[in-house]
C-alpha cells in the first residue's frame, strides 16, 4: 500500500484532492469542538475552569509525538530506500511539528501556573518535551546548513534517528517516575479514566488538530517540491 | 585485471556516467582525458569504492568490490587528487604512516633510497608545511614506490611536476607495466608514454534527466 | 582487530606531536575557571557549592570546541578518504577517533581537575568522587562531541551548529552525573552510576552507527 503513495505523480493528485476538503473540514471541527469545550463540557472538581486549557495543550503534545514519529518513519525511508518523498515530506513536518511542541509548552505553562503554582518544574516529562523542541530545531538547522540539498536532506534524517530515544523517555515518563506531571489517562487496553463528557470535546479537538496538521502539511510539501523543481531547472540550465 | 561495467553515476542530480565500461589488463596503460568537471576524479572515487554508482558493477582481479572491501590496499594502490599529507609531520613521518597503514615494514635505508628516486632525500626532515605544491606532489607519487601491488590508480598525477619528475614518472610507470602491472590514470596532460589506449569522458547532456523528473514530478 | 590496532597507532602518533592542542584547550579549561572565581567573588562557600556544575560545563564546552581538531584536518588534506580507499572501514576510523579523542581528554583533565579544585577549596576526597563521575561520563560525551564535529565538517559558515545539535543528547547525562554528585549515599550513587553506564551502552552502537553514515556522506 505504501509503494502507491511512494509514486509522485499519484502522491500530489491525491493530495490536491484531500486538500480543500481537509482544509474546510478542519475548521468545521475546530468550530464544533470549541463550542463544545467551552460551552458543552462541565468544568473540573478540582481545577475550575482551567480545565479547558486541556483541550488544546493534550492536542498539541500528541500531535507534537506524532510528527516526529512521522519524521522518523520518513527519516529512516530516506536512509534506507533513498526516496526524494521521504525527504520532502520529513523537512515539511520539521517547523509543524516544533510549532506544536511550543505551543505544548507554552499552554502547559499556562495551565501549570494555577493548578501546581510554578510556570514550570524540572521533572522528566516537561524536560524531555524541551528537549525534542531542541531536536526539532537542531533538524531544521541542519537541513539547511549545507549548500547541497540532499546533504542537508541526509543528514537532517540521521539526526532525526539518533533523537528517536527521546520518544518513549515522553511517553512513559510519568509511568518511570515520580512526577509532578499527571499520568496517562487514556491508554489502548484500559478503559479511560477521564469522564465521557470531557473525552468527547478531547477527541474532537484531537480531530480538527489532525485536520489542521494535514492542510499544513500538504501545503508544505507543495512548496517543497516547487523549490526543487526550480532548483533542476537552474542546474541544467547549460 | 580491473574491469568496470555500465556504470551509471549521479552527482547533484547531474548524470555523470552513462552506462560507461572499461577494461584494463596487464602490462596495459588507460589514460582518462576530458574537460574539467566532466567527472574524471568522480569515475576514480567509484572504481575505488568511495562512492556508490546507480548502477553497474567493478570488478578487480575478477572478483566484485564488495567482496574486497578490507584487502583493497593489497590488491591496487589509489593516488587521489589530493595530497594525503599531514601538515604538522615531515616527510619521512608521512611516509612512514603511509607504510603503518599498509603493514609494509622496510628498513629505514631502503625508504632512503627510494626517496633519491624524487630527489626528496635532502628535504626528508622538513615538515610538509613548507613544500611548494609539486613537492607536495612528489612526496605523494613517492608512496607509489613502496606499494607492491599490481594495479595503480591514480588521479592527475601530473599535476605540478617539473620537467625532471614528469621523466621520472614515465621511466616508474614503463617499469611497472613491463614487469606485469596495470596502470589508469587521468590526465590533461599528454605524458608521451607508451600509452594502450585513451578514453576520453564527455559532458552529459541532462535533458533527458531533466524530463524524466518533470514526467515523475509534474512540470511547474 | 589488528585493522582498528594500526589506526589507533596512527592516531597516538598524531596525538603525541599535536601538544600545541592539548596546551590550547588546557589554557581555555583555566581561563574560564578562573573568570567564573573572579564574577563570583571571593566566598569559598558559595565557590564550593557551585564547582561541580562549573567544571562540567567548561569540560562540555571544551569537548564541543576541541571535538574539531580531531577530525577536521584529515578531512580537508584527503586522510580521511585515504584510510577509507585503504580499506579501513568507517566504524574503524570512529572508533579510532574516539579512543584517542578519549585518551587527550582524560590525561589532560587528570591534571586540570585537581588543580582547578585548589582554586575553590574542595576537599580531596571529593576530588576522588567528581573524577569518578567525569571517568564514567566521558566515554559518552566524547561519543557525542565527536558525532557533532562530523556534522559539522561539511558546513563552512556557520559552526556553531555544533552546539544546537549536541545539546538535546548532553541534557539527561549532565542531569545524572550532577545528581550523582549531589546525593551522596550508596544506594542512590549506585543508581545513578548503572544509568550512566546505560547511557553508555545505549549510545555505543548508536553512535558507530551514525559515525559510519556521516564518515560515507563525507565522499559525496
Amino acid at each position: 500500500m505504501f509503494t502507491k503513495f511512494a509514486n509522485p505523480n499519484y502522491f500530489q493528485k491525491l493530495s490536491d484532492k484531500i486538500y480543500y476538503p481537509c482544509f474546510l473540514s478542519s475548521i468545521i471541527f475546530l468550530l464544533i469542538s470549541m463550542y463544545y469545550s467551552f460551552f458543552a463540557s462541565p468544568p473540573d472538581y478540582l481545577q475550575g475552569e482551567t480545565v479547558r486549557i486541556m483541550y488544546i495543550h493534550v492536542p498539541c503534545a500528541w500531535l507534537s509525538l506524532s510528527t516526529y514519529s512521522l519524521m522518523a518513519i520518513c527519516s529512516f525511508i530516506s536512509i534506507v530506500f533513498r526516496h526524494t518523498l521521504a525527504d520532502i515530506v520529513a523537512r515539511a513536518c520539521a517547523p509543524i511539528g516544533a510549532c506544536f511542541t511550543l505551543a505544548t509548552l507554552i499552554t502547559g505553562s499556562i495551565w501549570g501556573k494555577p493548578t501546581w503554582g510554578t510556570w514550570w518544574v524540572w521533572d522528566a516529562r516537561l524536560t524531555s518535551e524541551l528537549v525534542l523542541f531542541f531536536i526539532y530545531i537542531g533538524h531544521i538547522f541542519i537541513s539547511n546548513a549545507y549548500d547541497d540539498r540532499r546533504k542537508g536532506d541526509r543528514n537532517a534524517a540521521i539526526l532525526t534517528l539518533m533523537g528517536i530515544v527521546n520518544l518513549p523517555i515522553i511517553k512513559w515518563s510519568v509511568d518511570w517516575w515520580n512526577t509532578l506531571h499527571q499520568p496517562a489517562s487514556i491508554s489502548k487496553f484500559s478503559s479511560p479514566s477521564i469522564d465521557q463528557s470531557m473525552l468527547i470535546p478531547l477527541f474532537l479537538m484531537l480531530i480538527s488538530f489532525s485536520l489542521f496538521f494535514t492542510t499544513l502539511l500538504i501545503l508544505r510539501i507543495k512548496s517543497e517540491i516547487m523549490v526543487r523543481k526550480i532548483e533542476i531547472i537552474e542546474l541544467n540550465k547549460n | 585485471m580491473l574491469e568496470v561495467k555500465s556504470i551509471y553515476l549521479n552527482r547533484n542530480k547531474k548524470q555523470i556516467l552513462s552506462n560507461f565500461s572499461l577494461t584494463l589488463k596487464k602490462k596495459n596503460m588507460i589514460l582518462l582525458l576530458g574537460d574539467n568537471g566532466v567527472g574524471k576524479s568522480s569515475l576514480l572515487d567509484t572504481i575505488t569504492g568511495l562512492i556508490k554508482p546507480q548502477s553497474g558493477e567493478i570488478f578487480i582481479e575478477g572478483k566484485p568490490l564488495k567482496e574486497i572491501e578490507s584487502k583493497k590496499k593489497k590488491l591496487f594502490t589509489y593516488i587521489p587528487h589530493e595530497n594525503c599529507l599531514r601538515d604538522n609531520f615531515s616527510i619521512e613521518e608521512n611516509i612512514k604512516i603511509w607504510l603503518l597503514l599498509n603493514s609494509i615494514s622496510i628498513d629505514d635505508k631502503d625508504i632512503f633510497k627510494k626517496f633519491n628516486i624524487f630527489d626528496l632525500f635532502d628535504i626528508k626532515d622538513q615538515l610538509v608545511n613548507n613544500l611548494s605544491h609539486g613537492q607536495k606532489k612528489k612526496v605523494t607519487l613517492t608512496k607509489l614506490l613502496f606499494s607492491n601491488t599490481k594495479l595503480w590508480i591514480m588521479d592527475e598525477p601530473l599535476n605540478g611536476l617539473d620537467q625532471k619528475s614528469v621523466k621520472v614518472f614515465k621511466v616508474i610507470c614503463e617499469k611497472h607495466t613491463k614487469a606485469g602491472g596495470a596502470i589508469l590514470f587521468s590526465s590533461h596532460i599528454d605524458p608521451k608514454l607508451k600509452i594502450t589506449k585513451k578514453m576520453t569522458l564527455h559532458k552529459i547532456n541532462n535533458i533527458k534527466i531533466t524530463n524524466e523528473f518533470f514526467n515523475k514530478w509534474g512540470k511547474l | 582487530m589488528n585493522d582498528l590496532g594500526i589506526l589507533v597507532r596512527r592516531e597516538f602518533k598524531i596525538l603525541l606531536v599535536s601538544v600545541k592542542q592539548v596546551l590550547a584547550y588546557s589554557s581555555f579549561f583555566l581561563l574560564a575557571f578562573l573568570l567564573f572565581a573572579f564574577s563570583v567573588g571571593p566566598n569559598l562557600k558559595i565557590l564550593s557549592s557551585i564547582y561541580f556544575p562549573i567544571l562540567f560545563m567548561i569540560i562540555l564546552f571544551s569537548l564541543i570546541l576541541t571535538a574539531d581538531n580531531f577530525i577536521d584536518e584529515d578531512f580537508k588534506n584527503g586522510s580521511l578518504k585515504e584510510l577509507q580507499f585503504l580499506g579501513f572501514s568507517a566504524e574503524q576510523i570512529f572508533i579510532a577517533k574516539s579512543l584517542s579523542m578519549l585518551l587527550s581528554i582524560v590525561l589532560s583533565n587528570f591534571f586540570l581537575i585537581p588543580l582547578t579544585s585548589l582554586f575553590f577549596g574542595i576537599n580531596f576526597s571529593i576530588i576522588l568522587n567528581i573524577f569518578f563521575i567525569f571517568l564514567i561520563s566521558s566515554p559518552t560525551l566524547v561519543l557525542l562531541s565527536l558525532i557533532s564535529a562530523l556534522f559539522s565538517l561539511q558546513i563552512k559558515r556557520n559552526k556553531f551548529i555544533q552546539f544546537i545539535i549536541v545539546t538535546p543528547f548532553f541534557i539527561p547525562i549532565i542531569i545524572f552525573a550532577s545528581s550523582m554528585n549531589i546525593s551522596n549515599t550508596e544506594n542512590s550513587n549506585n543508581v545513578n552510576f548503572l544509568i550512566l553506564f546505560g547511557f553508555f551502552l545505549i549510545t555505543l552502537p548508536l553512535s558507530i552507527i551514525i559515525g559510519k553514515l556521516l564518515i560515507k556522506e563525507t565522499n559525496q
